[in-house]
């Protein structure tokens, strides 16, 4: 098995560069870590973690080499693959004239194809890719941006060491190691321990040790091709590192204290539809949709028509909806699911329930952002298992 | 850019075309036609393609209705799905787009992606009785079933249409109701509320089930149903208390619709996405979900 020095990961990174790709990886940017583009190592977030709860995310200062000693931010890769708005189509309309009818003139919007590497997506956020490749780029009609933003995408995965409270990737099958591909290459950190960890506070930014290394694997042929093309200089062969990298991840799927009996869960939901679970709920959400602005996964849409001045130019745009707002399920005269118990219960049920049937598979990957980004702290392990405690 | 063509762990699916579904066709609107006898204001719009040929269609199929810098609606196509003159798409106004929609003076022009979805499953239909319900606007999505099955009067020993409005003057299609019943089909009318001169039955439709309409048993009837949830659902029953089977029972299913290809997530209702999965689906699918208030 290869490792990767530090030094190793800048040139796969310059060379991503080189190559014509848009390189994004994480940074600690207005107090969260979030995709953004980079262009070195430096850009990482070197002396951060998060710290993360129910209705609670803070970075805090690491005094170790860590590059990736985080877990996950509000922001996903979403929203460079899916974003919040997209253009679809103009329309030109040319009034009648005298003995010309009406004409109308529909110009469809062709998405580019920009190519992207994205360096640091978690185990949880490939499968979250995959569930929204599944949505949006399988169905019976794909969406042609989803398919042009994802057609030349390069992964550079990085396994999960610190994950957060909220975390429950186990449960959904998704982590902390990546094992089910989607990646071009998937690394892991290994980060000697600081000398002394009480220190770490004082430390911040002035992180201690040796430089971390990367235990690699190789996850399809671009990766295999990059990987050839690193200075050999950069790359080690150590035997010991296979097994480095693994206690890595169990490690990190030992501290994963949350998680969600999946056996039966469609059928739980479905019996639960009339619960009072769910005005008990309601009774806490504000149906403010930062769950489903968080959720990697969550892929809903809304069409919005605007015309110019002239009133004969009109474009059409997706924008990110949510089931939580009242429009989304608006009917004739009245929405359908005009209570917020009815809106969390379509939440609930579809990304843990129905999306099986829709798309055979969960809707959920496990990375808890719905928790740690409800205003209120509402987690669904524990809304889940108090529907199947009421339902035994 | 010097992108390697080796293939990456990305999206393995060739870039096409946009689906057709995606794109909206102008349609020249031909003729409108006013339905109702006063009160609603339903109006039919008779369109073509201003380039090109009229689709085919199944009856039940909608498409996304669209007003020139307004949006568009999900509209159920109803004219018979032989006739090639033109597609028929029966409208209430409601808000604003299907205002928007019903306004379109002869001669304007509205955009159509579609038709698309699930049909009534008249093909397959191996029983002697057809039996037809429909509630207020739920017999747009009917009508070319019905005009099919009359066409096709030979399959069965008994047509039964049964149409429920709030008022006599709600009613739409009178002039097909009272050509279908010269064509030999049992036209059963009722309304909620009856005005001067009504002397028909007054009631919601399952009431007429059973009696005054006598229905054949178990596997000898198969029931299309369409209309407001509440009126599909307790319909279904009264059909199940009469035997028929719940294999043979049809329903409609309608929720806000946005894409209509599956993307978009709007038209959920529980298992179903509507533009993909439905409209028609079968009882046996829908009934634990159906009975769910705000799913």
């Amino acid at each position: 098995m290869t490792t990767l020095t530090l030094e190793g990961l800048d040139a796969l990174i310059t060379a991503l560069g080189g190559l014509g790709y848009e390189v994004h990886g994480p940074r600690a940017v207005g107090g969260v870590i979030a995709p953004d583009r980079i262009e070195s190592v430096d850009d990482l977030p070197l002396g951060w973690t998060d710290e993360q709860s129910g209705g609670q995310y803070r970075l805090r200062p690491r005094a170790d080499q860590a590059r990736f000693g985080y877990a996950v931010g509000p922001r996903s890769w979403k929203e460079i693959l899916h974003p919040a708005r997209t253009p679809i189509w103009t329309m030109e309309r040319t009034p009648a004239g005298e003995g010309t009818p009406v004409e109308l003139r529909v110009r469809m919007h062709e998405p580019a194809v920009v190519a992207r590497a994205f360096v640091g997506v978690r185990p949880c956020e490939l499968a979250a890719i995959a569930r929204q490749d599944r949505v949006l780029a399988h169905g019976p009609h794909p969406d042609p941006t989803y398919g042009a933003n994802r057609a030349a995408n390069v992964i550079v995965a990085v396994n999960c060491a610190e994950p957060a409270a909220t975390c429950f990737c186990p449960s959904q099958g998704t982590g902390p190691r990546a094992v089910a591909g989607g990646y071009d290459i998937a690394l892991t950190e290994l980060v000697e321990p600081t000398a002394d960890a009480a220190d770490a506070s004082d430390a911040a930014g002035a992180a201690a040790g040796p430089e971390p290394r990367y235990v690699v694997e190789v996850g399809s042929l671009r990766g295999a091709e990059l990987l050839s093309a690193l200075p050999a200089h950069c790359l080690a062969d150590d035997p010991h590192d296979e097994a480095r990298a693994a206690s890595v991840t169990d490690r990190a799927a030992a501290a994963i204290t949350r998680s969600v009996e999946s056996e039966g869960i469609k059928e739980l939901l479905y019996e639960s539809l009339e619960s009072d679970r769910w005005e008990a709920v309601a009774q806490r959400c504000l149906t403010c949709a930062n769950c489903t602005l968080a959720c990697p996964t969550c892929f809903c849409t809304d069409l919005e028509d605007v015309t110019d001045l002239t009133g004969n130019r009109a474009e059409r745009w997706r924008v990110w909806d949510s089931c939580f707002s009242l429009a989304f399920s608006q009917l004739g005269p009245a929405p359908q699911r005009s209570s917020a118990a009815s809106r969390y219960r379509q939440w609930l049920v579809h990304k843990m329930g129905s999306w099986h049937d829709q798309f055979g598979e969960s809707g959920c990957v496990g990375c808890g952002r719905c928790i740690t980004w409800c205003p209120v702290g509402i987690d669904l392990t524990e809304e889940l298992a108090a529907l199947r405690q009421e339902a035994s | 850019m010097t992108v390697s063509p080796i293939p990456a762990a990305g999206l393995s699916v060739a870039l096409a075309a946009p689906s057709p579904l995606l794109v909206p066709v102008p349609y020249r609107v031909i003729d409108k036609v006013r339905e109702d006898g006063g009160g609603d204001d339903v109006t039919s719009l008779h369109v073509v393609p201003v380039d090109g040929d009229l689709p085919g269609f199944r009856p039940a199929q909608i498409s996304m209705l669209g007003a020139f810098g307004v949006g568009e609606a999900a509209i159920s196509v109803s004219s018979a799905v032989d006739d090639r003159r033109y597609h028929a798409y029966t409208i209430r106004r409601a808000g604003p787009i299907t205002a928007a929609l019903v306004d379109t003076p002869v001669g304007g022009v509205v955009t159509v992606r579609g038709p698309f979805g699930t049909p009534w499953p008249l093909p397959e239909v191996a029983t002697d009785e057809l039996l037809i319900v429909a509630g207020g606007l739920g017999i747009a999505p009917l009508r070319a079933a019905i005009e099919q099955a009359v066409a096709e009067a030979h399959r069965f020993r008994r047509i039964v249409v049964i149409y429920g409005a709030r008022t006599p003057e709600a009613m739409v299609y009178r002039a097909d109701l009272d050509r279908w019943a010269a064509q030999g089909v049992e036209v059963h009318l009722t309304v909620d509320t009856p005005s001067p001169g009504w002397d028909g039955p007054v009631g919601v439709v399952p009431t007429l089930l059973g009696d005054p309409v006598a229905l054949g048993w178990h596997e000898d009837v198969t029931a299309f149903v369409c209309g407001p949830d509440v009126m599909m659902h307790f319909t279904a029953q009264r059909l199940r208390e009469l035997g028929t089977g719940a294999a043979h029972i049809w329903l409609t299913t309608e929720r806000n619709m946005q894409c209509g290809n599956a993307l978009c997530g709007h038209c959920q209702l529980g298992p179903f996405i509507v533009c993909r999965d439905g409209p028609v689906v079968g009882y046996e699918q829908i009934e634990r979900f159906h009975r769910v208030r705000g799913l």
